[in-house]
C-alpha cells in the first residue's frame, strides 16, 4: 500500500506549528554541541514557519534555493568542524537538515521524515546532557512531537482532547517503559563509539603551570563519591587522576613509557593491586561525562565489583582508568586502602623515569639552588623538609592569577614572583627534588570536595589540584603537598573557604559564590541532593545493581526462576494493557441525583417495607409520611425538594445544588444508619 | 511477456484475496468492525520508527547511557499502546450502506455511506475511503459532525454490477500503525445505457382497437395553448404569444390515445450498443413528455405505459441486454 501523496495546507496548519516549536526547544536544549549558526538557522526557519502559519505562504521557496543552502551548510560544516568529534558533526548535520526541511515542508512525507528526525535528535540530546532538568525539558519536546503527529492524523479533534490523549498515552507508557528498563538485561558496549571532543575536559594530560587556573573557577561537577561508611577527612581526600612524569622544563606530561604500558594493558587483563575488601574504604564513583578515560581514586585502589573490574584498568602508577572514554554518567565501584604504601617498581623503572631532567639548559638559578641544598643536607628526608619550609618561610603566596612566566618558569616562580597556585608549587618542588637525585613526580587530580551528606561527597572542577610524590627513601612513594605550606586553609576547608577573598570576580549566582548566602547555598544543596539521587538511581543503574535486584527478588538465579520471572513480567505488562484497554461497562446511572435518590429509596424501602414502585419522588415522600419519624421525614423532604429543583429547574446554580443534594443525602443516610432510628413511634409499636 | 505474467499473477492474487475476504468478512448492508474484519500493520513511518528504536538501543548500549535505553523502551511501549489505541478507535466504526445513485454509463455514480459509532465514544482521526484496488479515494475527518459520505464511482458501460469492496483505513493517532478493512456492502449498481440523441419522429405506431374519441397529448396535431408549468420542454413554449407580452404558454399537441409508440431493440443487431443508446434516449424523452410507449426486446416485451416507474423498468431492461441477468 503506498501512501497517498498528500500535500499539507500551509496556513493554519497546527501540526507544523507544533513541530516547529518542538524543534526550536530541542535545538536550544541541545545547544552545547551545536554551532551558533546552526542554532540561528533553525530559529530562522521556525520563525518563517510561524509566519506562514499566521499569514499563509505568499511566496514559495524554490527547491533549487534550498538545495543550494543545503550544500553550503554541508561545506561549512565540513570546513568548520574538522576538530569536532563525529557525533557533534552528525548532530549539527541533522539539525541543519531539519531546519532546511522545515522550510520546504510540503507533503505529509516530509512531515513524517522531520518528526522521525526530531525523535532521533531527542535521543542524541541525551548523549550530551543527562541532568534531570534537561531530561524534563526533553520529555516536553517528546510530548510536543507526539502531539504534532496526532494533530496531523486528527486535525479536527479539539486541542484539549489531543493534549489529554497524548498525556494519557505517555503516562500509560511510562510504567511499562520503566519496568522494561529495570528488567531487560544490560549488554556491554557492542562496539566503540566515536567520542565527541569535549571543550571542557577538566584536567588535561599536560600541565604547564597556568592551565589549572582556568578551571578553578568552573563549578561543574566532576564526580560524586558515595562511601559505604563515612567520608574520610579532607586531608585524606587526594583524588589521584593522572601521574605526570615527563618534564621538559616547562610542561609536565604523561611519560611515553607509561602511555605504552597502558596501551598494552588495555588489550589484556590488567594486574590488580591487592586491596582487601575488609580493611579498605569502599566507595562508588558517579563520574560525569568527560570524554576521557582517567578516573579518580584514593591512594592504592582496586575494583569493588566485577562489572567495574571489567570496565576499568589499574595502572602501574596507581592510577585508574576506564577502558572506554566516559561518554555518559557512569558508576564505578572502587575499594581504596588509604594507609597502604605505594612501592616503587622492583625493576627500577620508576626511579629511572622519575629522575629524568629536561635536556635544555634552563632554570639555571634553580639548578644552583638545588646544588646548594644537596651540599647542605646529606639526608634526603631533611632535604625534602627544607624545600617545604622554604615555601612556608620565604613569603610565598597563593593566587589564582599569577603573572605569566614564559621563560624559565621555575626560576621565575621560586625567586622572582613567589606567587602561584598548586601547579607552580608542585612543578617547582618535583623539579628540585629530581635535581638533587630524589625520584619525584607530579600527580594531578582533585582535592577535598563538598560533603553532601555524611557519606557522599561531590567534587567540582574548582577542586582541581596538583601535588608531588617523591621516593625519599627510594622504596615507596610519599605524598608532599607544597601548596598546603602557603594555603593550609585550602587543604582543610576546601576551595570555597580559602577563596573567600577572591569572591569579587565570581558571577553572582555561581556555586562558588553561593556560600555567602544561606538561601542560595541551601537551594544549591537541595538541587545537589536531587541531582545526586537522580544520578545514583537512574543514571547509575547498571548491570550490577540489576543483578543485586534480581538476587534479592529471586534468590538464586536458575533457568526456571528466570523463565518464571520473565513470564511474570510479561503477564504484568499484559495485565496493564488490559487495564488500559478492556472496555469498562458504562455506569448505570450517569446522572448523580438519580443515583443518590435510588440509593435512599432502597434504604427507606428496607426500613419501612414500603416499595417505591412507580411513584414519583414527591408521591413516595407522601406515602412514607405516616411511618417515618419527624426528623427522618424532614430530612427526606428536604432532599426531595432539592432533587426536584435539580430535575425540573435545571441550569440555575446547578453545581451548588448538587453539593447540597449530596450533603442532604449524606445526612439522611447517617441518620438512618442507626437501626430502629427513623421509624415513627406509632409504627414501631404496631410492628 | 513479463508484463503479461505479472498481470496474470496479480490477477490470481487478487482473486485469491477476494475469495479469502469473502469468507472472512461476508457482505452486508451494515458492518460493525471487530477483530474479524480489522487488519492492522505498521506503516512505512512505523517501520522507520522501529529502526529508530533499534538505533537508540545500540547508542544507549554503546555509550552505556541509561536515559537512552529508557527512551528506547518508552518508544517501544508507545508503539505497543499505539497499536491498541488505533485498533480501539477503528473498531468503534459502524458503517452502513445507504444506497447508490443510478446513473447513465459514463457518469459518476455516488455510493452513499453512513458512518456511526457503536460505542459511546466517537472514533477520531482521518479516515481514508477508497474502492478496492484503487490508489486514490476520499479522506474524511471523523471528528467533524457530517457523517454521510458519498463515494463517487465512475462507470464505463451499462449493466448491473455488484459493487466492489470498499477499503477504509486510518492511521490515527500517531501514524505508526494503519488499521484497515475491506467491506462488501452487497449492493447492486445499475448503470443505464449511455444516451445518444435520436429523433423521435420515426417511431412506429401501433393502433389498438378503439374509436379514437379520447385523445392524449402528443406530438402530431396542434391542439391548443395552456399555461407554462415548471418542467415543460422549452422548445414547446409559444414564443409568439410570449413576445406579445402574455404569460408563457405551451403549445400542446394531441393525437389519438389508441396509438402507442412502439420501441423495439433487436439483440442480434450489429450496432447493438448504438441502438440501445438511441432507444434509451427515446425512452427518456418519451417519458418526459408523458407519452405512452411499449418496448420490445427480442422476444420479451414490455406493455405500453408511461411514468417514471415504467421508464426505469425499460432502462433497466435495456441495460441488461446481452448480460445474463
Amino acid at each position: 500500500m503506498t501512501a497517498i501523496p498528500f500535500s499539507l495546507p500551509t496556513q493554519g496548519h497546527r501540526a507544523t506549528l507544533i513541530l516547529s516549536i518542538a524543534l526550536v526547544i530541542l535545538t536550544l536544549t541541545l545547544h552545547q554541541p551545536l554551532k551558533a549558526w546552526v542554532i540561528l538557522m533553525m530559529l530562522c526557519s521556525a520563525t518563517i514557519r510561524i509566519y506562514i502559519y499566521r499569514v499563509g505562504q505568499t511566496q514559495r521557496l524554490s527547491s533549487r534555493l534550498i538545495n543550494l543552502l543545503a550544500i553550503l551548510a554541508c561545506i561549512s560544516l565540513a570546513w568548520l568542524s574538522r576538530q569536532q568529534g563525529l557525533l557533534e558533526i552528525m548532530v549539527n548535520l541533522l539539525i541543519t537538515g531539519c531546519a532546511l526541511k522545515l522550510l520546504s515542508l510540503r507533503q505529509r512525507r516530509d512531515f513524517l521524515q522531520l518528526a522521525a528526525c526530531a525523535l532521533f535528535l531527542v535521543g542524541c540530546a541525551l548523549i550530551f546532557h543527562q541532568s534531570m532538568a534537561i531530561t524534563l525539558m526533553l520529555s516536553m519536546v517528546l510530548l510536543l512531537i507526539m502531539l504534532s503527529l496526532q494533530q496531523l492524523y486528527a486535525p479536527q479533534l479539539a486541542f484539549k482532547k489531543q493534549l489529554s490523549a497524548i498525556l494519557k498515552m505517555g503516562l500509560q507508557a511510562l510504567p511499562v517503559a520503566c519496568l522494561l528498563f529495570v528488567v531487560i538485561p544490560r549488554l556491554p558496549p557492542l562496539w566503540g563509539m566515536p567520542a565527541g571532543k569535549s571543550t571542557q575536559t577538566g584536567l588535561s594530560d599536560t600541565m604547564t603551570p597556568g592551565d589549572i587556573a582556568k578551571l578553578t573557577q568552573s563549578s561543574e561537577r566532576v564526580f560524586t563519591a558515595t562511601f559505604d561508611l563515612s567520608v574520610p577527612p579532607p586531608t585524606e581526600r587526594y583524588w589521584r587522576a593522572m601521574v605526570l612524569e615527563q618534564f621538559d622544563g616547562k610542561t609536565w606530561q604523561l611519560s611515553p613509557y607509561r602511555k605504552q604500558q597502558q596501551m598494552l594493558q588495555s588489550y589484556g587483563i590488567s594486574r590488580l593491586p591487592v586491596v582487601s575488601q575488609s580493611t579498605g574504604t569502599a566507595y562508588q564513583l558517579m563520574v560525569e561525562p568527560s570524554s576521557q578515560r582517567w578516573l579518580y581514586s584514593l591512594n592504592v585502589t582496586g575494583p569493588g565489583n566485577d562489572s567495574t573490574r571489567a570496565k576499568t584498568q589499574f595502572n602501574d602508577d596507581f592510577s585508574v582508568s576506564a577502558r572506554q572514554p566516559v561518554m555518559s554518567k557512569q558508576a564505578f565501584a572502587l575499594v581504596s586502602d588509604l594507609k597502604a604504601p605505594r612501592p616503587l617498581a622492583t625493576s627500577g623503572i620508576d626511579s629511572k623515569i622519575n629522575l629524568q631532567l629536561p635536556a635544555a639548559n634552563n632554570n639555571e638559578r634553580t639548578r644552583r639552588w638545588a646544588a646548594q641544598l644537596r651540599a647542605r643536607y646529606s639526608s634526603d628526608d631533611e632535604l625534602a623538609d627544607a624545600i617545604m619550609t622554604y615555601f612556608a618561610n620565604q613569603g610565598f603566596s597563593y593566587t589564582l592569577t599569577p603573572p605569566a612566566m614564559p621563560a624559565n618558569p621555575v626560576d621565575a616562580f621560586l625567586f622572582d614572583n613567589q606567587t602561584g597556585f598548586c601547579a607552580h608549587y608542585a612543578s617547582a618542588m618535583a623539579y628540585v627534588l629530581r635535581l638533587v637525585g630524589i625520584p619525584a613526580r607530579v600527580v594531578s587530580g582533585y582535592q577535598g570536595g563538598e560533603k553532601l551528606t555524611d557519606n557522599v561527597v561531590s567534587i567540582f572542577q574548582y577542586d582541581a589540584h596538583a601535588w608531588v610524590e617523591a621516593a625519599v627513601d627510594g622504596k615507596t612513594w610519599q605524598r608532599f603537598d607544597p601548596t598546603a605550606m602557603v594555603a593550609l586553609s585550602r587543604l582543610q576547608y576546601g576551595f570555597q573557604q580559602s577563596m573567600a577573598d577572591q569572591h569579587a570576580d565570581l558571577p553572582l549566582f555561581s556555586r562558588a559564590g553561593a556560600h555567602d548566602s544561606v538561601l542560595l547555598s541551601s537551594m544549591f544543596s537541595m538541587v545537589d541532593t536531587i541531582n545526586y539521587q537522580w544520578s545514583r538511581w537512574v543514571l547509575g543503574f547498571d548491570s550490577d545493581q540489576q543483578d543485586t535486584l534480581f538476587k534479592n527478588m529471586l534468590g538464586k538465579k536458575t533457568t526456571t526462576t528466570l523463565a518464571l520471572f520473565g513470564l511474570v513480567i510479561l503477564l504484568f505488562i499484559t495485565g496493564l494493557l488490559a487495564l488500559y484497554f478492556v472496555p469498562r461497562p458504562a455506569q448505570k446511572h450517569a446522572d448523580e441525583p438519580q443515583r443518590l435518590f435510588d440509593s435512599l429509596a432502597l434504604q427507606l424501602q428496607k426500613l419501612t417495607g414500603i416499595e417505591r414502585a412507580h411513584l414519583s419522588a414527591r408521591q413516595y415522600l407522601r406515602s412514607l409520611q405516616p411511618v417515618l419519624d419527624k426528623d427522618a421525614f424532614l430530612l427526606f423532604a428536604k432532599f426531595v425538594d432539592t432533587f426536584e429543583t435539580i430535575r425540573y429547574l435545571p441550569g440555575k446554580a446547578d453545581r451548588k445544588k448538587r453539593t447540597l443534594l449530596r450533603n442532604q443525602h449524606y445526612a439522611l443516610r447517617k441518620y438512618l444508619k442507626y437501626r430502629g432510628k427513623g421509624l415513627s413511634v406509632s409504627s414501631t409499636t404496631s410492628a | 511477456m513479463t508484463r503479461w505474467l505479472h498481470n496474470m499473477l496479480s490477477a490470481v492474487k487478487n482473486r485469491l484475496l477476494l475469495k479469502w475476504l469473502a469468507a472472512r468478512i461476508p457482505g452486508g448492508r451494515r458492518h460493525s468492525l471487530n477483530m474479524q474484519s480489522v487488519f492492522i500493520m505498521p506503516t512505512l513511518f512505523g517501520g522507520i520508527y522501529f529502526v529508530l528504536c533499534l538505533a537508540l538501543f545500540v547508542l544507549g548500549t554503546n555509550y552505556q547511557n541509561n536515559l537512552l535505553l529508557l527512551l528506547c523502551y518508552f518508544f517501544i511501549t508507545i508503539a505497543l499502546l499505539h497499536m491498541f489505541i488505533s485498533y480501539q478507535n477503528f473498531a468503534r466504526l459502524q458503517i452502513q450502506a445507504k444506497g447508490i445513485s443510478t446513473v447513465y454509463a459514463g457518469d459518476d455514480a455516488l455510493f452513499h455511506i453512513q458512518i456511526a459509532s457503536h460505542s459511546h465514544h466517537r472514533p477520531s482521526g482521518l479516515l481514508n475511503i477508497k474502492w478496492w484496488g484503487h490508489q486514490k479515494g476520499i479522506v474524511i475527518d471523523l471528528d467533524e459532525d457530517k457523517h454521510h459520505i458519498s463515494l463517487p464511482r465512475s462507470t464505463y458501460r451499462r449493466g448491473v454490477f455488484s459493487l466492489p469492496r470498499v477499503t477504509f483505513s486510518s492511521d490515527f493517532p500517531l501514524g505508526l500503525f494503519r488499521c484497515w478493512t475491506h467491506l462488501d456492502f452487497a449492493q447492486p449498481m445499475t448503470v443505464f445505457p449511455a444516451l445518444e440523441k435520436h429523433s423521435l419522429k420515426h417511431i412506429p405506431h401501433q393502433t389498438i382497437s378503439g374509436d379514437g374519441a379520447t385523445r392524449a397529448q402528443g406530438l402530431e396535431d396542434f391542439e391548443n395553448l395552456r399555461t407554462y408549468q415548471d418542467g415543460d420542454p422549452i422548445q414547446r413554449i409559444a414564443w409568439k404569444s410570449l413576445a406579445c407580452g402574455n404569460q408563457p404558454m405551451i403549445k400542446s399537441f394531441s393525437e389519438p390515445a389508441s396509438q402507442t409508440l412502439q420501441l423495439s431493440v433487436n439483440p442480434a443487431s450489429r450496432n447493438l450498443e448504438q441502438v440501445i443508446s438511441r432507444t434509451a434516449y427515446q425512452v427518456v424523452e418519451l417519458s418526459r413528455i408523458q407519452r405512452p410507449f411499449s418496448l420490445q426486446i427480442g422476444s420479451h416485451s414490455y406493455p405500453a405505459s408511461s411514468g417514471r416507474e415504467h421508464r426505469d423498468k425499460c432502462l433497466r431492461a435495456l441495460s441488461t441486454i446481452g448480460t445474463s441477468v
